[in-house]
């Protein structure tokens, strides 16, 4: 029988008890989502995903696609336990969003340098998370830096600084489970700096 | 109605001929006339997008497939983590009606159906409807496949 430490908080905050962080990850389709989460969970990842159908512009090789959700846990810094939820991209499951997105602690964007107008995309997701996750508690993770260069992390930096969001951007390759965990640490040093505040 | 459908289809998998998503369109207004108390039948792709719906706005089929592509797939992950075969349908019940959705495999990969329907729908005679439904998809999507394989045979 398990028997949950604690029940999670509602809009993410933390009681005394939980040391769980709910982490939704999300992006454009083709952005690596899946792949993240795979690459750092323990265990074996739960994923949702099907054959993505001809009429939908493909990006890249890719030739599976989430429509439900993706799920993995992986332990930060030993007493955090980090539950990852991953959405599916397309704007047609923005239903999912909202129902990942609720109760969630942090949010991690990833964003796919190779596609039209990246950071206007990790804009719109940042948009989409803000009734669930506050500003403070999001991260930015730019791939395929290394075949295409522009925008710059700076250009990413200065264009979502100027909407008012200052969310930390991290140059990431979603294979790489040292990458994610970077990323995943940058969101847990936020934790530690609220959970500090709290307790004093 | 065929029209609003084939409308709402415009997105669809390429790999359904026009002819053939015309038919499927078809086999769901027979759906909707036959069986008591459909209020709507939809075809999505397995990934969310409408393949032909009896609504008449595409934006309410495009919502209703892409949900249907998220629930099979759930359902799809929860039998598998409990260790069982792929689940042939799912059924919601509530005070209102019933909405049952049913995987659709079909030669050019698998579709979801969905039918909505009212309190006065009768859940046995709904689900030999949908099952018969899903039969002709089946049929119809199988002879759009049969018909372009002997065709590229006679062309070469």
């Amino acid at each position: 029988m398990v028997i949950s430490s604690a029940v999670s908080a509602p809009n993410g905050a933390f009681d005394n008890v939980s040391r769980d962080l709910k982490v939704v990850f999300t992006g454009p389709m083709g952005a690596g989502k899946t792949t993240a989460i795979r690459a750092i969970c323990e265990g074996e990842a739960l994923s949702t995903d099907v054959p993505i159908s001809a009429a939908e512009a493909k990006v890249g090789g890719k030739t599976m696609t989430t429509v439900g959700l993706d799920y993995g846990e992986c332990h930060i810094e030993d007493q955090w336990v980090l539950k990852l939820f991953g959405t599916p991209g397309q704007e047609r499951f923005r239903f999912m969003w909202d129902i990942l997105g609720a109760g969630a602690f942090g949010l991690v964007v990833l964003a796919d340098n190779s596609q039209p107008d990246p950071v206007g995309e990790v804009e719109r997701y940042l948009s989409a998370f803000a009734k669930h996750v506050p500003v403070r508690r999001m991260v930015v993770g730019v791939g395929r830096l290394d075949s295409h260069a522009t925008p710059s992390i700076d250009a990413y930096c200065d264009r979502l600084a100027a909407l008012g969001l200052h969310v930390p951007v991290l140059e990431v390759d979603v294979r790489r489970s040292a990458d994610v965990r970077l990323l995943l640490s940058v969101l847990v040093s936020m934790a530690e700096v609220e959970y500090e505040q709290q307790l004093h | 109605m065929n029209s609003n459908s084939i409308d709402a289809a415009s997105h669809v998998s390429s790999s359904l001929r026009l002819v053939t998503i015309a038919r499927l369109a078809d086999i769901l207004a027979d759906l909707q006339r036959s069986a008591p108390g459909v209020v709507s039948a939809t075809l999505a792709s397995a990934d969310g997008l409408t393949v032909a719906s009896t609504l008449t706005n595409s934006q309410d089929a495009d919502k209703l497939s892409a949900m249907s592509g998220s629930l099979s797939a759930l359902a799809g992950a929860m039998t598998r983590e409990a260790g069982h075969a792929a689940p042939e349908r799912l059924i919601l019940e509530s005070d209102s009606g019933h909405i049952v959705s049913m995987n659709v495999p079909v030669p050019t990969g698998d579709l979801v159906l969905t039918v909505i329907t009212n309190q006065s729908s009768l859940l046995g005679k709904l689900l030999w409807s949908c099952r018969s439904t899903a039969d002709q998809v089946i049929a119809a999507c199988t002879h759009q496949q049969a018909s372009a394989m002997a065709s590229s045979v006679s062309f070469s």
